[in-house]
């Protein structure tokens, strides 16, 4: 390590920090999890030799056609909501497991998929009882594993070439339902792993590119919609045996040692890129931290910080200082989900340009401090670990954008894209007549934050996977059991800045037919948003479940009234639907809805970029004019002043106004030491940090220093 | 939901960028003939290629002039690049046109563009590819009609069995061209190597009404600039004529086309002059030679998109 990080990060010896909080567990190694990329073999060396730059790009490239190619055929094939719209992933991976070439969908599915199959290839390939051969079939879905949570499934397929294991072929995503005591997946109140359905760390289900019709049985009878499940099972295999065909054809092409040399090379390259891309920025200390407000069972703070030390070539990213693990949920993640999902802000923002492969993560340590709630025990429900992880890729947006203000790459610099997850799993019979339990699509437009050259885009993809699709609302209206109203841009839903971040499309919904339909909501940023601004800009708002029960919206749409009710903001505001207004935790279990409740669900908004002063008053007045904005908001938040006549910007009078609040702000200012004394005095509630650790510093008693995560 | 062409075109802050590149991507994918014909997975997929490969902006399902001929019967002998040595035998009379486009290559046309359409989605454009008439006449008529359809007067004499005949190219191509626009295609490519014949163009008339129906754009390419009544039948059918000479006319609603010379010598300054017109259609005189020079072809991709 270099010397910031030998100087400055502290080891509390009796918490682990570079493998996983628990040890080796049937079909998982924590060993292998943690590796990094497998050793250099004698094919990968001699295959690579005599390769030139040309050559390792046309194979670059190629394999990226093939991947991508994987990708459509698997989403064009799947009929599960979230594989459809782009939660998904295909990649090749080494002989050895590691990802050389990604199409997706959502990054970290692909980076947390090589430990299960060097898991094949360590324990598996030369037992009598599995063995590894060529048209063999894979299936993975254990979080312990090396995955993610127990209802994103996975399929893998080796490649031989020749007698020879030359590549992997790799396809999954979320499937959903996976058999959780909760319809869908989604238990948000599940305390332990076995509340949460089917875990299966690595098993062989086919053979002979054929899957296996006894294990294919057991799969579907494990879950509550075998028909999806077993036809999502076999697109993956048509789509594995795709890329598998593409890739003999390659090994044909060009022979399997250049073929596995380089793709070695591809992922060297990858380093390499990553390590010329970090020189050129400044070294330091960066931090950042967020908390979380719900915990599953109940509500409560928790606390997830992020330290980055950019030395050199290195970028050692440690989550310390963070929340005990509390039993009281499934907000609990493991060591490889917090380092793949780093994948989700790197690849696509700090270092977007190069291939996003697993040699880019060569140049960064992960240190997550365990056992925590972000590296947490194997007994533990961890369903929702991804909402830890979120935080820390949140903080990494934040952080990496101050690494890369000053940089050549600065125009990655912006406000972490939108993820106060409120996610509504919707389950019952469909308009098909089978049984469907899902989220929508809309899950996949939430808002991008403010950027350091413009305003964010609405709607621009799901949080985990910029490159998703929000679907067709006629499409979620037959495959879901319920029906959506509208979708429409939030107003006054995105952080204010001098770039403003962008609001999600919110879904208004209904539960439509005689028999209702089911609803289990999950997430938390209910009272405390994961989207903060930067620079000056404001959080994205939080985002708590929002649902009216014993409505009369049947009874006034068949009168054919003309209602404002199809945005959230409308619904909320105009309050013309009778019925009962709930807003609570999104951690909420499943419950029955009847025929006219009404559901308003959205990812929410992006945090702002800069100081809402610095907008231009046109901006603001056009965010109006678009129902993006409120006037009340313009004037109270951005300071412009309109024309009560004409309702242009009076220029004149919005510069003294602003002039005025700018004032005011210094007025209310203080020395640096006269405010750090006066915070480390405030405390909240009590009830609210039960679970929280010592507070302010989870892992020290009596905590005095400036900030935390300075220990010594 | 599938995109217009309008809505492609205006996507971007240059002219939209489909060269026709079948013969050449397939020999990228070392394609032979058979494999062409019988693998439309393999097709597309080299076809896709060709997007990232010279930065297009789409793909065109397939080109080969003698696809529907042979399907209608007539035996080829080809070499392994498909480039046809020897032709045989007639065409048969009493093909079903639902049949045909299950035959051959049609159908594999057919596949291929189904496949593209559906997993390109709204990122690219999917043009599918027909043979005109005439150039389907050309090659499997019998001599005697094709002297009266291709004479400079208009012909009288036209038989009931060779109108018959006449017909029976139309429905076939309206039957593919109804499975494209079933497909999700963008728009379809009209290919002529001939001048049209108006008996033959008017007899596509119900073509231009069915790609109307799903609002899908038929773009005509002729090999050499069609005359001007042809041109002028096309435009009564709505449809884009595409040019082979510079289009200087005024920007507007309708699609503008422009064909670039791809050759060595090609500046790149004035290859930005034509890139730079939004809302026009940039592509190839014809379908590029497999022996093209890549190097150049994907220069030209870079410059167009930079």
């Amino acid at each position: 390590m270099g010397r910031l990080f030998d100087d400055n990060f502290y080891r509390f010896e009796d918490l682990i920090y570079d493998t996983e909080a628990y040890g080796p567990q049937p079909g998982c190694d924590p060993e292998l999890i943690t590796q990094g990329l497998a050793p250099v073999t004698e094919k990968e060396r001699i295959g690579a030799e005599g390769l030139t730059d040309v050559e390792i790009d046309l194979l670059d490239h190629k394999l990226t056609s093939i991947a991508e190619e994987g990708r459509d055929v698997y989403m064009n094939l799947s009929i599960s909501e979230g594989i459809i719209t782009g939660d998904m992933n295909c990649g090749i991976f080494t002989a050895s497991g590691d990802p050389c070439t990604v199409a997706t969908g959502i990054y970290f599915h692909v980076l947390l998929n090589n430990a299960q199959l060097k898991y094949i290839n360590k324990y598996y390939a030369d037992d009598p009882t599995v063995g590894l051969r060529d048209g063999d079939i894979f299936f993975f879905n254990d979080e312990l594993g090396g995955g993610i949570h127990s209802f994103d499934m996975f399929t893998a397929m080796p490649v031989f070439f020749e007698g020879e294991l030359v590549a992997w072929a790799e396809v999954g995503g979320h499937q959903g339902e996976s058999g959780s005591v909760s319809p869908g997946g989604f238990v948000p109140t599940a305390t332990s792993r076995f509340e949460e359905g089917l875990h299966i760390p690595v098993m062989k289900i086919g053979e002979n590119f054929q899957l296996r019709q006894d294990v294919l049985d057991f799969l579907c009878a494990s879950v509550r919609n075998p028909f999806i499940l077993a036809a999502d099972l076999k697109s993956r295999l048509a789509t594995c045996k795709r890329i598998r065909d593409r890739i003999i054809r390659e090994c044909e092409r060009r022979g399997a040692p250049s073929l596995v040399g380089g793709m070695r090379q591809i992922l060297i390259r990858s380093e390499e890129r990553a390590r010329a891309h970090l020189v050129k920025l400044n070294d330091g200390i960066y931090r950042h931290v967020l908390f979380n407000d719900d915990m599953g069972t109940e509500e409560g703070l928790t606390r997830i910080p992020t330290t980055v030390y950019k030395e050199g070539d290195t970028l050692t990213m440690v989550v310390q200082g963070v929340s005990p693990e509390n039993g009281k949920g499934p907000m609990h993640a493991t060591w490889h989900l917090i380092r793949g999902s780093m994948g989700v802000y790197l690849f696509s923002y700090f270092f977007r340009g190069l291939q996003p492969n697993a040699g880019l993560l060569q140049a960064v340590k992960v240190l997550v401090e365990g056992p925590s709630i972000a590296n947490s025990s194997a007994h533990l429900a961890h369903g929702e670990g991804t909402s830890i992880a979120a935080c820390v890729v949140q903080n990494l947006h934040v952080i990496g954008s101050k690494i890369l203000f000053d940089s050549p790459y600065k125009e990655a610099v912006q406000s972490p894209h939108s993820r106060n997850i409120s996610l509504y799993i919707f389950s019952g019979e469909n308009a098909r007549g089978y049984t469907s339990m899902n989220f929508t699509g809309t899950v996949n437009a939430s808002g991008q934050g403010g950027r350091v050259d413009g305003d964010g885009e609405h709607a621009v993809g799901f949080y985990w996977g910029p490159f998703t699709d929000s679907g067709e609302v006629e499409d979620i209206d037959s495959r879901l059991p319920h029906t959506v109203l509208s979708r429409a841009i939030g107003k006054n839903y995105h952080g204010f800045g001098k770039n403003r971040g962008s609001a999600p499309l919110v879904e208004v919904s209904t539960s439509c037919s005689h028999k209702g339909c089911l609803m289990t909501s999950w997430g938390s940023a209910d009272r405390l948003s994961h989207n903060p601004g930067i620079f000056g800009g404001y959080y994205g708002p939080p985002n708590p479940r929002f649902v009216i029960r014993n409505t009369d919206l049947m009874e006034r749409l068949q009168a054919d009234e003309d209602l404002d009710i199809f945005s959230q903001f409308d619904l909320m505001n105009k309050q013309q639907l009778n019925g009962e207004y709930i807003m609570e935790s999104s951690s909420t279990s499943t419950q029955q809805f009847a025929e006219g409740d009404v559901f308003a669900f959205s990812l929410g908004g992006g945090g702002g970029y800069g100081d809402v002063l610095e907008r231009e008053p046109e901006s603001v007045l056009e965010d109006i004019q678009t129902n993006v904005l409120t006037k009340e908001v313009g004037e109270t938040v951005y300071g412009v002043v309109f024309n009560s006549e004409t309702g242009d910007v009076d220029l004149k009078k919005t510069d003294k106004k602003r002039a005025s609040m700018k004032k005011n702000r210094l007025k209310q200012g203080k020395p640096f030491n006269e405010f750090v004394t006066g915070w480390l005095k405030k405390r909240p509630n009590e009830e609210i940090i039960q679970n929280y650790g010592n507070y302010p510093e989870p892992r020290v008693e009596n905590y005095d220093k400036p900030f935390w995560g300075m220990y010594e | 939901m599938e995109k217009s062409l309008d809505q492609f075109i205006g996507e971007h802050d240059r002219g939209l960028y489909l060269p026709i590149l079948f013969s050449l991507l397939m020999r990228l994918e070392h394609m032979v003939w058979q494999e062409i014909e019988s693998d439309a997975a393999l097709v597309a997929f080299a076809l896709r290629n060709g997007i990232t490969a010279f930065n297009t902006n789409g793909v065109i399902n397939w080109f080969d002039t003698w696809m529907e001929a042979e399907a209608l019967g007539l035996n080829l002998s080809r070499d392994k690049n498909g480039q046809v040595l020897s032709v045989n035998g007639q065409i048969n009379r009493d093909v079903d046109p639902e049949q045909f486009v299950k035959n051959g290559q049609v159908s594999i046309a057919v596949d291929v563009a189904k496949r593209l359409s559906s997993e390109l989605a709204e990122r690219s454009v999917v043009f599918g590819y027909l043979t005109g008439g005439s150039t389907m006449a050309e090659k499997c008529f019998p001599q005697d009609l094709k002297q009266k359809l291709f004479a400079e007067d208009q012909p009288q004499d036209i038989s009931d069995d060779d109108k018959g005949l006449i017909d029976l190219v139309a429905r076939c191509s309206l039957q593919m061209a109804r499975e494209y626009c079933e497909s999700g295609a963008t728009a379809l490519l009209l290919v002529e190597e001939i001048e049209p014949s108006k008996v033959i163009l008017d007899a596509y008339e119900p073509l231009f009404n069915l790609a109307n129906y799903y609002s899908i754009p038929v773009l005509s390419l002729h090999r050499e600039p069609p005359s001007k009544s042809t041109a002028a039948v096309l435009e009564k059918f709505g449809c884009f004529a595409m040019l082979n000479e510079k289009n200087d006319a005024e920007e507007g609603n309708v699609v503008l086309s422009e064909s670039i010379f791809l050759s060595a010598d090609g500046s790149d300054a004035e290859l930005n002059n034509i890139v730079s017109n939004q809302n026009r259609l940039i592509t190839t005189y014809w379908d590029l030679p497999f022996n093209s020079k890549l190097e150049r072809v994907a220069e030209i991709g870079r410059t167009m998109t930079n």
